[in-house]
């Protein structure tokens, strides 16, 4: 598909041509993206890889140290256990959220539902909501002396574990998430339901196929490429969890911690600690990190396609 | 005076100094600095001072407090000239975060910022903060009191204006008191046993309220006697298990390993202020800005609130600490520094502003306001008309010297909940916490070029 700029094509091949005049036609539609492809993509992972390979000493000052930075990370025991939350979060919190969008894009399309564009609404208005706003809701309602933990302990007189103990903290946040992006993962599984075209439906009830087997043969297929794309966002997202663990750290600073996250240990290190360059081998590692898992699960979930 | 020794001697000799210093530092241009408190119009310095607060000038002013809008406005309208812009940073520590990758950038650096205390010594290490002691500023030693000045002599050098002061004192609600029997502790022991009364007569009240502060650490290992952080320019020791801290982590460690503390209410979310509230929990051990901060968040509460002397290790004694208190500091990259310094100046010596920063709840650090029988005989209706700022202005006076906090203390404490804190999860010991947290701050210093030993 590459288009050669210039007029090198028109010229007539017998002919060697005397200079081809340079069109900048095809740049100039370009320009506009690439200029702003460079300055906030690939500059700044240039200068995070750049910040990357030095360490500036509060005392000593700055110097080179190769993948010094990358050696340490993988060495690092705190940046272990934050990767082990973020894993933890992936294999257990995303196949429970992605089952759930499932049912609800099928639910949606089986067109049994009584106000299914108010179903579908309230399901993706989640996603609307910012994610600190989010995580201060779910937050305030996670109380266990104030708000609804609290309130329920009291009117049914029953003691609920406190969702922000150590116990629970990852389910509280693989909760929060999972509120959040049900309704995302659903309207993308929904579309690609809706591309299904008509006569493979009217084939199978010629076939007289149940509901559970146009779900099977139909339904699900169409669905695979559409849950590869959905999962690998929410890998991404898993891996790039920020937000609500940092919003919920003020209520729980002790089980939550510095370094919950990759992302928040990174924070952490360049804005309490001064560490920009650590922070930015780690940014640059958990780049890779997602980049690595995100490839192979496309390549895993587009298998057997032609 | 005896508690007072290495750290007055060295304040006072370091002023001596300083003020020399200053003297011939800039002698070239005058020679009055050694005399800084020359009547009519001051000393150079400060006359030039004066004359820089006179042209047009805009200043940007980093600070939290709620007093600090009307204290800036009321500065505005007697110098018209300068246009200060305050940006109220909040209580958190992202004031820090921002100040750093402003620092870090080399731009939209403020020029004034209000630093806790704690905080100061780090960006003065990165000399983000202009040095005082050449523009006469040292002259003012005698207005703050010791505990306050000690906090802006950073080796011998002043980086700040006193603004606020911290004094430790026993926070406790004699409603809840009263109604369980319990005696207002004098030591830890009786605190200890207190607690324990009070949560057997009911297990849904707590003697107080801790989620693992880093802050409160500090202050509580300060009363203790502890100095777990000695250093002297860039290197230094760190040691959390010296006597003063041990004998903190044994009397508080036993409050948490009886889970007789409440560990899930951090300060000032809403669950802390549910509970100060409803007298869930009983006390709070704070510095003396905690007087406007309950009348703020517990204006029901009216009438409840007593206030005691900290519960000491030895019977009689009269051992004391500081928690939080800030000063006015003027950054090095401020391009307006003379009129920064007197509007640092101005923001805690001017009567108006003393009174204004009292008025909304904050703690003075001038001697005249703290040894002033108004002041001291104030009796206040929220504490049943408790005089408590006599028993704050003992505690200034009583606060042990000799404490120091570490050159990165923003850092150490964003880990105090990973080391630490696991304590107040019930997890470890918090002796142990101490040593992991006491690692991870060794660690950190010698990554980042220090040499520090434990």
């Amino acid at each position: 598909m590459a288009v050669s700029p210039g007029l090198g094509l028109t010229t007539p091949p017998h002919t060697r041509p005397r200079k081809a005049r340079r069109s900048w036609t095809g740049w100039g539609f370009l320009g506009p993206f690439v200029v702003i492809f460079l300055f906030t993509l690939v500059a700044p992972v240039i200068y995070a890889i750049y910040l990357s390979l030095y360490r500036d000493k509060l005392i000593g000052g700055n110097s080179f140290v190769g993948l010094s930075n990358y050696i340490t990370a993988i060495h690092d025991p705190v940046f272990h256990t934050a990767l082990f939350h973020v894993l933890l979060l992936l294999f257990v919190q995303v196949p429970i959220m992605m089952a759930l969008s499932t049912m609800a894009a099928l639910a949606l399309d089986s067109s049994r539902l009584y106000v299914a564009s108010l179903f579908r609404m309230s399901l993706f208005v989640p996603y609307a909501v910012p994610s600190v706003v989010a995580a201060l809701m779910w937050g305030f309602m996670y109380g266990s002396t104030f708000g609804l933990v609290a309130n329920l302990n009291s009117a049914i007189h029953i003691h609920l574990p406190n969702p922000l103990a150590s116990n629970y903290v990852l389910a509280a946040l693989g909760n929060i998430t999972t509120w959040e992006f049900v309704g995302f993962n659903m309207i993308i599984l929904y579309s690609a339901l809706q591309s299904v075209p008509q006569d493979r439906y009217e084939a199978a009830a010629i076939d007289g196929a149940t509901k559970f087997q146009v779900i099977r043969a139909i339904k699900v297929p169409a669905m695979r490429r559409a849950l590869v794309v959905a999962l690998v966002f929410a890998l991404i997202g898993s891996f790039q969890l920020f937000a609500e663990p940092n919003v919920l750290k003020s209520l729980a600073p002790n089980t939550i911690g510095s370094a919950f996250t990759p992302n928040m240990y990174a924070y952490n290190l360049s804005f309490n600690g001064q560490e920009f360059n650590y922070a930015a081998a780690i940014a640059i590692a958990m780049g890779i990190i997602t980049m690595v898992g995100a490839y192979a699960l496309q390549v895993g979930g587009m298998r057997g396609d032609n | 005076m005896l508690k007072y020794n290495t750290r007055s001697r060295r304040v006072w000799t370091t002023i001596i100094v300083v003020g020399l210093a200053g003297a011939f530092a800039v002698a070239g241009s005058y020679s009055a600095g050694a005399s800084p408190k020359a009547a009519a119009g001051g000393t150079p310095i400060q006359q030039k001072i004066a004359a820089a607060l006179q042209k047009p000038t805009k200043l940007v002013f980093w600070g939290w407090a709620p007093q600090t809008a009307p204290m800036v406005a009321a500065f505005e309208k007697q110098y018209p000239k300068v246009k200060v812009d305050y940006v109220d940073m909040e209580v958190d520590s992202s004031e820090y975060a921002k100040l750093d990758t402003a620092i870090k950038a080399g731009s939209g650096i403020p020029d004034v910022v209000q630093f806790d205390y704690s905080a100061l010594p780090q960006f003065v290490l990165s000399q983000a903060v202009l040095n005082l002691s050449n523009y006469g500023v040292s002259s003012l030693a005698n207005t703050y009191t010791k505990v306050a000045w000690s906090q802006v002599n950073l080796d011998g050098d002043i980086y700040g204006v006193p603004q606020d002061s911290g004094p430790l004192a026993l926070f406790y609600n004699k409603t809840v008191f009263d109604k369980y029997g319990l005696t207002v502790p004098t030591t830890w022991a009786q605190y200890v046993a207190d607690a324990k009364k009070l949560h057997q007569e009911n297990s849904s009240e707590y003697m107080a309220a801790d989620s693992g502060d880093p802050t409160v650490a500090d202050s509580m290992i300060w009363q203790a006697g502890g100095k777990p952080f000695q250093f002297s320019g860039t290197s230094g020791t760190v040691n959390l298990s010296d006597p003063g801290t041990l004998k903190w982590a044994s009397a508080y460690g036993q409050l948490l390993k009886q889970g007789l503390l409440y560990t899930n209410a951090p300060l000032y979310t809403p669950a802390w202020v549910t509970g100060i509230k409803n007298g869930t929990f009983a006390s709070w051990i704070t510095g003396g800005w905690g007087v406007g901060t309950l009348q703020y968040f517990a204006p029901t509460s009216s009438g409840d609130w007593r206030v005691a002397q900290v519960p000491q290790y030895t019977a009689g004694a009269h051992a004391s600490a500081q928690q939080g208190g800030s000063s006015t500091s003027v950054m090095n990259a401020s391009t307006n520094k003379l009129a920064a310094i007197g509007f640092a100046e101005w923001f805690s010596t001017n009567a108006k502003a003393i009174s204004t920063w009292q008025t909304y709840g904050g703690f003075p650090s001038q001697r005249s306001v703290i040894s002033s029988s108004a002041w001291l005989n104030n009796p206040l209706s929220y504490f049943g008309g408790e005089k408590v700022d006599q028993i704050f202005a003992a505690s200034e006076n009583d606060t042990l010297g000799g404490w120091q906090y570490l050159p990165y203390n923003v850092y150490a404490n964003s880990v105090f909940s990973d080391s630490a804190g696991q304590a107040f999860e019930g997890k470890v010991s918090l002796a142990a916490g101490l040593k992991a947290w006491q690692k991870l701050i060794i660690t950190y210093g010698n990554l980042e070029g220090f040499n520090v030993s434990s």
